[in-house]
């Protein structure tokens, strides 16, 4: 999670079109915003976990898990960003970009997993 | 069968994502492109697609055939919390397009049809809530 959220941060500000960077509304308006307020909040909840447990992180907002609501993020700027590797003058920042929230996303997964000390899917 | 409005609020959104995706995303006068132009937007048409026929099927038949059995839960999230996540991420695509020059009302439909989506998983989370035993903290 950690990684994946700074990946996403860095991606951000990386070339996403000939010239323009991920922030610049230019390339596909607010979504490199989004990347990097996603990312940031990410890799802050990811850190704070990690390297500062005594932080008393709330364990719900709004009814949802820091966990899942992690997982929308990483999964909403994973679709977005893969989804637009196939437009004609894509660069690397875009590159970067998808495969950081898909390994953002697989370690919000992993985490669930390890949290709830049970298999992740139920029929 | 009564609908809750939470049901017909993600029926509605999915919907309006469905039809967003028909019309114009992107253009300057007469000429006009729909998100399934795939120099200008990839494939994140048939993402769109996909995402609003997922949002339709599965609200649809938890309202109209309770008797199917679909999985309660998909890695960790369940059903409500898939619905919400489908529905936040064409809303943050919908707003995030309606930014660029030229944009055209297909993105602030698809944001306003993810939003309500959003508000309809979102009753459907507190519904289930109410009914629980077990008091949650939240802030």
């Amino acid at each position: 999670m950690l990684g994946g959220g700074i990946l996403m941060v860095i991606g951000s500000f990386l070339n996403w079109g000939p010239s323009t960077s991920g922030l610049s509304t230019d390339a596909l308006g607010l979504l490199g915003i989004f990347t990097l307020l996603f990312g940031a909040a990410i890799a802050a909840v990811a850190g704070i976990r990690s390297f500062a447990p005594q932080t008393n992180l709330p364990s719900e907002i709004a009814g949802l898990s820091l966990n899942k609501i992690c997982g929308i993020f990483s999964l909403t700027i994973f679709l977005w960003t893969f989804g637009t590797i196939s437009r004609s003058g894509v660069k690397f920042g875009i590159h970067l970009t998808w495969i950081a929230a898909a390994i953002a996303t697989v370690g919000v997964v992993m985490t669930m997993m390890d949290e709830d000390g049970a298999p992740a899917s139920s029929a | 069968m009564q609908l809750r409005p939470g049901q017909i609020t993600a029926l509605v959104g999915g919907v309006l994502i469905l039809i967003s995706t028909f019309l114009d995303w992107f253009g300057f006068g007469p000429i006009g492109f729909s998100v399934y132009e795939g120099d200008l937007f990839g494939f994140t048409g048939i993402i769109l697609l996909l995402l609003s026929l997922d949002i339709i099927v599965t609200t649809a038949l938890r309202a109209f055939a309770p008797q199917v059995n679909l999985p309660k839960q998909l890695l960790g999230f369940s059903l409500d919390e898939l619905t919400l996540a489908a529905g936040f991420a064409a809303f943050i695509y919908g707003l995030s397009i309606s930014t660029v020059d030229g944009s055209q009302g297909g993105t602030l439909l698809a944001a306003l049809g993810g939003l309500a989506v959003v508000v309809g998983a979102f009753l459907e989370l507190r519904s289930g809530d109410a009914s629980a035993d077990e008091p949650r903290r939240s802030i």
